[in-house]
């Protein structure tokens, strides 16, 4: 923030500097530099006029197109002004300049006032009234005192300009002390703008005092290097207009943008929310249904089986039943069922297995994984697993004549893998080979597959029937 | 002698029960029900020793009888014969007093055997109902004031019930922990009656909160 100052502060004495070259111009003996900066200084209005006009007409088209910066229009209305000016030199006709002059002076002060937001209907009216006023009072006087007067309003409207500078200084520094912490955006602004009529400012005093004061001689001397301030004053104040509107456009894509984005984030939120709702929703009625389906099948499926566990007169019958009904229930948990700890479960198939092996006269040891599993099971792999172990247990108990059983169960690189070793006589060999139904064995194998894990049967006559079992989790 | 109800909706199993019952207890008197209204005018009118209730009849569930059986002769065990053998709807039921339960459709000897030890003071714990009473002593959202009621588990309580969740047969346990099979079982008596207290004084509270809230 400080460079600004820095260089503005530099470029102040760079006026002032081209003062001795404009000396020089006037000496007896033209030199060559002098000579230079005369024809430079005769051509000036030209130009500069140029220059005005097209910046008059570029900020006249950004004022019109943007309908809250129509104060612009009044730098428009200072710079054409200025032209006209310019025009008018050759004539004497000191009413029209002075008319020309106020309306300058006029479209200078709102201009500057409305930019920091300062307006008045008393100054409006006055400065308007000063606008019919002056080219009037001319007509009123007598041509001795004209002079005179001309130069008294001049004083009149340079002092205006000047008070107009400082009241914009003061407004802005009003504007940007507000906001803490500054913004800076508006703190270089009003560096800018400060360099600028700290510049022109005293120029003008100078140019004042000089017109008031001073020998004819002088006067011709600086007096059209100190002309060339307002117009570069007013090529400033064009600039700067030009830079707002630049800055305005770029905040307002940049604002554009991030509405865009906001707008993407709350589409994809509304979007999740939406599916997170629809998911939640489904899972609702699927949930109630399910429920309703065993609450079904238990009610009269269930009921059913029952009464012919208890009432038939085959045993076989009976047995068929209850293992029927069995499978009914374990079938509602694996529709119902919540995903369970496998250390739950763990528990559960020890118990149940653990006992019917004692019950069959088989000895059972159980070998469990470590405590820190914490994985779960889905219901469904939970009630296919059960069924694998009942299965395999049925086998041994009911075909290996096994005295001895192991159950390992541990859970390596994310697979359960149960490993269950019987020491009986082994599956026979003419079954070798053959998926035996009877044996279960083809529809342990299914199951294991549907869970997308395997089971594998080793056995042999004489060394007992390992099955080894792997349920990735 | 024995006095036992019986409140079973389906008739050939109502009988089959019975002729289960007369296994055990040879000379029992059987009182039969198959609605729970009946039952309870029974519960009020007749004393009794044991009590084997399904829990799905046509006018309620068995566990109304349960509770209050458990209010007005607290000295008879009542036994859930169920076909359900999920631990939610065994647990309202042990809530609400049940000292144990049967699974209606295994064996008749397995059945028989199950009921001889429950009269002998063996309730039966499966492993998903010891973790269920686990979760329920240890669950950080019961009213303190339950608390002083004394029933929270000791501690060979909890270690009984960790055993039982992992799958370990009561001979098991008691070889683990030095004790003898009866002592393991008078240890799940204790903790099926605390968790009834329990459940009660926490039905209690509740109903006073609602009271409370109801009064304003």
């Amino acid at each position: 923030m400080q460079r600004p100052t820095l260089r503005t502060a530099l470029l102040l004495p760079l006026p002032l500097l081209m003062l001795p070259l404009a000396c020089a111009a006037q000496a007896a003996v033209p030199s060559f530099p002098a000579k230079l900066a005369a024809l430079w200084l005769a051509g000036a209005p030209g130009w500069l006029s140029a220059m005005l006009m097209m910046m008059a007409i570029t900020t006249g088209l950004l004022a019109l197109l943007h309908r809250r910066e129509r104060r612009v229009f009044f730098l428009g209305g200072m710079m054409i002004c200025w032209v006209m000016l310019q025009a008018e030199n050759g004539f004497e006709r000191p009413a029209l300049q002075l008319l020309t002059l106020s309306v300058m002076v006029l479209c200078g002060v709102q201009f500057l006032l409305r930019t920091v937001l300062w307006s008045r209907l008393w100054l409006d009216i006055a400065l308007m009234a000063q606008c019919v006023l002056a080219p009037l009072s001319l007509q009123l006087v007598a041509p001795e005192t004209m002079e005179r007067l001309v130069t008294a309003w001049y004083a009149l409207l340079t002092v205006e300009l000047l008070a107009a500078f400082a009241l914009h200084l003061r407004e802005r520094r009003h504007s940007l002390r507000a906001v803490m912490p500054m913004d800076p955006v508006e703190l270089i602004d009003f560096r800018l703008m400060a360099a600028l009529m700290g510049c022109v400012g005293p120029l003008l005093l100078l140019r004042l005092i000089l017109s008031l004061a001073a020998s004819p001689d002088v006067v011709i001397a600086w007096l059209p290097w100190l002309d060339l301030v307002m117009p570069l004053l007013m090529l400033g104040l064009g600039l700067h207009v030009v830079i707002v509107f630049a800055r305005a456009a770029a905040d307002a894509d940049a604002r554009h943008a991030l509405l865009e984005l906001r707008m993407h984030e709350k589409v994809a939120d509304a979007e999740r929310n939406f599916h997170a709702m629809a998911e939640l929703r489904l899972e609702q009625v699927t949930e109630r249904e399910r429920k309703r389906i065993a609450a079904d099948l238990h009610d009269d499926l269930g009921a059913k089986l029952l009464t012919i566990v208890h009432t038939s007169e085959s045993d076989r019958i009976s047995t068929l039943a209850r293992e029927a009904l069995e499978e009914m229930r374990l079938s509602v948990r694996g529709l119902t069922g919540k995903p369970v700890q496998l250390l739950d479960a763990l528990g559960d198939w020890r118990a149940e297995l653990v006992s019917r092996l004692a019950q069959a006269n088989i000895q059972a040891e159980w070998k469990s994984p470590p405590e820190d599993i914490v994985h779960t099971l889905p219901a469904r792999a939970y009630v296919q697993t059960t069924r694998i172990f009942r299965e395999a247990v049925s086998n041994i108990i009911k075909h290996s004549g096994a005295t001895h059983c192991t159950i390992g169960c541990q859970v390596q690189d994310g697979d359960f893998l149960v490993v269950i070793q019987d020491d009986g006589q082994g599956i026979p060999s003419e079954l070798d080979g053959r998926l035996d139904r009877g044996h279960g064995m083809a529809s342990m194998k299914s199951r294991a597959k549907q869970l997308h894990g395997q089971c594998l049967v080793e056995s042999g006559p004489g060394w007992g029937t390992v099955i080894r079992l792997t349920i990735p989790l | 002698m024995d006095h036992i109800l019986l409140l079973e909706d389906i008739p050939e199993i109502r009988a089959w029960l019975k002729v289960l019952v007369k296994q055990v207890f040879a000379n029992a008197e059987i009182t039969e029900c198959s609605r729970v209204q009946d039952a309870l005018v029974q519960v009020n009118t007749k004393r009794f020793t044991l009590a084997l209730l399904d829990l799905g009849l046509p006018d309620g569930s068995g566990v109304d009888v349960i509770a209050a059986l458990r209010e007005k002769q607290p000295e008879v065990q009542s036994v859930i014969v169920t076909i359900h053998d999920d631990d939610e709807h065994l647990f309202p039921a042990l809530q609400a007093g049940a000292f144990g339960y049967l699974l209606k459709e295994q064996s008749r000897e397995l059945l028989v055997e199950q009921l001889q030890r429950m009269s002998q003071g063996e309730p039966p714990l499966s492993p998903s109902i010891a973790r269920k009473v686990i979760a329920y002593f240890t669950s950080k959202a019961r009213p303190p004031a339950v608390l002083l009621h004394e029933v929270s588990l000791t501690d060979r309580e909890t270690e009984v019930l960790l055993r039982v969740a992992k799958g370990f047969t009561l001979p098991e346990i008691g070889v683990q922990l030095g004790l003898s099979r009866h002592t393991i079982a008078d240890y799940v008596k204790q903790i099926y009656r605390k968790l009834n207290v329990s459940s009660r004084a926490e039905a209690a509270l509740e109903a006073q909160r609602l009271g409370l809230f109801g009064r304003n």
